[in-house]
């Protein structure tokens, strides 16, 4: 009995020993036992990999490069916030990522690598477009994997398309990053935009509030080009397109609370030949259209969702492969609109003008077909 | 065994012939079979007490006064849908109430009932009047609302969706469930009794969609001394989100996003418990006034000016006092907690917020 407890104390002793050179380090002063940086970019070049680094309350006017595993967070509990901010000339710093429209100015940058985790922090776009950028990112993972929560990205915005977060494969390496319990808002493209350009890309999206109250034209979140993932268990709201499905590969959108923006209103879901599931979300279509569907889909589903207050629940002309049934739909225009081969029923309608109607290409439609390849950046 | 069998098949019968009386009738032309009226007014004034009246699909210009149990349905499965509408001339009809005014209504509920409403749309367009107008008002009544669309009860920011309110001193009990209430002015559902009636109203309000984004002052869910449950309603782009005045109700589980305050709980004894609130820049929960322990715990708020708010700023309702504030998580707010002493504050947890407590100036 003695001797295995031994051995188990032993044991973990060495653990302890083993990872202490990639234990705490600050950046700031609040933490004066600690090895610390006056910048988050000093801290995260100079630590060992594998480090944690407790940010000080204040605000860093800093680009951010990582390029090694590593936890990133504000100091826990303490009575103010750690604020990434814009650098007085303007987000100057770029990467270029050729597949996703060449240099892209960024706050923070994680590079070929992971896991890198970011917690607690709130990146503040403000005055992102002072360079007279027309593109830029909150938090950028590039051929990179890791964990964001408990953020308040804020205010990705420049002369068009701000995003909060990017994540892109352009190497064969599979990754994955989650981003949780975080507010993403004042984006004017995309809360989280994704994509593979290169190996599997897997994005979730967990318990977050995200809010794209800032432009006309919003998406809280994209899957492009084969990107996968799980959208989960978050508040979105205050976009004109919130879920934009552009990928062959599976997305899941599930339980989530959805509501189309009050002005600026669109469309809320845009998928194209997507193989998604959309299951037990709750939805308020805001009087606009709910799901405008395109393309030869493979096996994407949407069951099991309640949508209210639509004009037309589920626009499905020249698209093929979608199933749509076990939804309940209260207090809409028109239920459906489908030519394809799709399965439209059995669905529960309350309050509906017309369960069903023919499908029609007018006017409508080609202001939508119009409007679209800037969302999709034209690819 | 098939003695027992036989004797619950013959129970069985028993019910189904004592209530065939009460059964079905239908309003319009499209259930030939069934018994029917012209009109929803004609059908509900007609029918014997406990009736199940399906209405046709259509158009329904008409003001609908309810006297008698019974329960109005649009027909199941439906292709189109029944729509209760405004009359050519307006809405004339109206109720007064010495602690609200003049009401205009729709639909008036005036039996302690039950009276069941659902898979109507009820739409207010048109309607405006002096006061107040209300798709649907449950006065002194007892029953439930549900799959409803009720839409566009607008007139100078005093339209109501549903309108449920006690005044005398016999307890009623109203369920909203499973509705669409979008386009008012004023208030989403409002819960509310007059002094005889004190707490005499229970009013559940589930799992609905209420999006007040018509109005400029407008309220998704607004209890006056009123109680219940409050959960599982998606309430979007509200002024104020729930306003409990006071009241014992218990809100939970419900996502908010609102203009100005996710939540106002004036006093009370009310349970405000894992709500997800989008603050939108804005106000989270709002308190007020002296409280018999009312808790807000296990919220989830973000996107606030402050999450978290009991000082009085010069309404003279009063610092918040006697609220239990605890296991919140606030995330991007410009300040947590803006609270008076005299309140339990603690374990919240904050995270990317600029200053997480501060006490009344």
């Amino acid at each position: 009995m003695f001797r295995p407890t031994f051995a188990a104390l032993a044991a973990a002793a060495i653990f302890l020993t083993a990872p202490a050179f990639a234990a705490n380090y600050a950046a700031g002063t609040c933490l004066p036992n600690l090895p610390s940086f006056e910048t988050i970019s000093q801290a995260v070049s100079s630590v060992p990999s594998g480090s944690t680094i407790e940010v000080c309350p204040g605000r860093y006017p800093e680009q951010i490069v990582i390029t090694q595993p590593l936890t990133l967070e504000g100091v826990p509990n303490a009575a103010s916030d750690a604020v990434i901010v814009v650098p007085s000339g303007g987000l100057s710093q770029t990467v270029d990522i050729p597949d996703f429209g060449g240099l892209i100015p960024y706050q923070v940058l994680v590079q070929a690598t992971g896991p890198v985790n970011l917690i607690n922090l709130a990146i503040d776009g403000t005055g992102a477009d002072a360079g007279g950028q027309i593109t830029m990112a909150g938090i950028i993972y590039l051929d990179a994997s890791g964990r964001a929560a408990n953020l308040a990205l804020r205010n990705q915005q420049c002369q068009l398309d701000g995003f909060g977060v990017l994540a892109i494969t352009t190497a064969a390496a599979a990754q994955t990053v989650s981003v949780e319990n975080s507010v993403i808002r004042g984006f004017d493209n995309a809360g989280m935009w994704t994509e593979s350009d290169g190996g599997p890309m897997t994005v979730n999206l967990t318990s977050n509030i995200i809010n794209g109250k800032a432009a006309t034209l919003t998406n809280a979140f994209v899957y492009s080009l084969r990107a996968t993932g799980t959208v989960q268990s978050n508040l979105i709201s205050g976009a004109s397109v919130p879920v934009l499905i552009n990928s062959s590969q599976p997305v899941r959108v599930t339980e989530n609370t959805i509501s189309e923006s009050s002005v600026n209103k669109f469309v809320t879901f845009y998928l194209t030949s997507a193989s998604a599931t959309i299951a037990n979300n709750r939805v308020d279509l805001g009087g606009a259209t709910g799901f405008w569907l395109f393309g030869g889909a493979t096996n994407s589903v949407i069951q099991h969702n309640t949508f209210g207050n639509a004009g037309l629940v589920m626009r499905a002309c020249g698209a093929s492969g979608y199933t749509f049934n076990f939804n309940t739909i209260t207090d809409a225009a028109t239920g459906f609109m489908s030519d394809g081969p799709n399965t439209m029923a059995p669905n529960n309608y309350y309050a509906v003008g017309n369960a069903e109607q023919s499908c029609t290409y007018g006017r409508e439609s080609m202001n939508l077909a119009r409007k679209l390849p800037g969302f999709l950046r034209a690819r | 065994m098939s003695r027992l069998r036989f004797a619950a098949f013959a129970t069985l019968v028993g019910f189904l012939t004592a209530s065939a009386f009460a059964t079905n009738y239908a309003v319009g032309t499209c259930l030939p079979n069934v018994t029917s009226y012209t009109t929803i007014s004609e059908a509900v004034s007609s029918v014997p007490s406990g009736s199940t009246i399906e209405v046709c699909p259509g158009n329904y210009p008409e003001q609908v006064v309810i006297t008698q149990p019974l329960t109005l349905e649009g027909v199941p499965g439906a292709t189109s849908d029944a729509v209760i509408t405004v009359p050519a001339g307006g809405l004339t009809q109206s109720l007064n109430f010495d602690f609200v005014g003049s009401v205009t209504y729709q639909l008036l509920v005036q039996t302690s009932g039950p009276v069941n409403v659902t898979n109507l749309a009820i739409d207010g367009t048109g309607g405006a009047g002096r006061g107040y107008v209300a798709g649907i008002v449950y006065q002194d009544s007892s029953g439930t609302a549900s799959n409803l669309g009720v839409r566009n009860q607008t007139g100078g920011g005093l339209g109501i969706g549903l309108l449920a309110l006690t005044s005398v001193a016999a307890p009623q009990r109203v369920t909203v469930a499973n509705s669409v209430f979008r386009g008012f002015d004023g208030v989403g559902v409002f819960a509310i009794t007059g002094d005889a009636g004190m707490n005499m109203l229970t009013a559940n309000v589930q799992t609905n969609t209420i999006n007040g984004s018509v109005g400029t002052n407008s309220v998704g869910v607004d209890y006056a001394n009123a109680t219940g449950v409050v959960q599982v309603n998606q309430i979007t782009d509200s002024t104020y989100g729930v306003i409990l005045f006071p009241s014992s109700a218990r809100v939970q589980s419900n996502t908010i996003s609102a203009k100005v305050f996710g939540a106002y709980i004036y006093s009370g004894t009310a349970a405000f418990t894992n709500n997800e609130i989008d603050a939108q820049g804005s106000y989270g929960v709002y308190l007020q006034g002296s409280a018999t322990n009312s808790v807000v715990q296990n919220n989830i708020i973000g996107d606030s000016s402050t999450a978290i708010f009991g000082c009085d700023v010069g309404s003279g309702m009063g610092n918040a006092s006697g609220f239990t504030v605890t296991g919140n998580a606030i995330t991007d707010a410009a300040v947590g907690l803006e609270m008076p002493s005299g309140n339990t504050l603690t374990p919240n947890n904050y995270f990317a917020t600029d200053a997480a407590v501060q006490f009344c100036m």
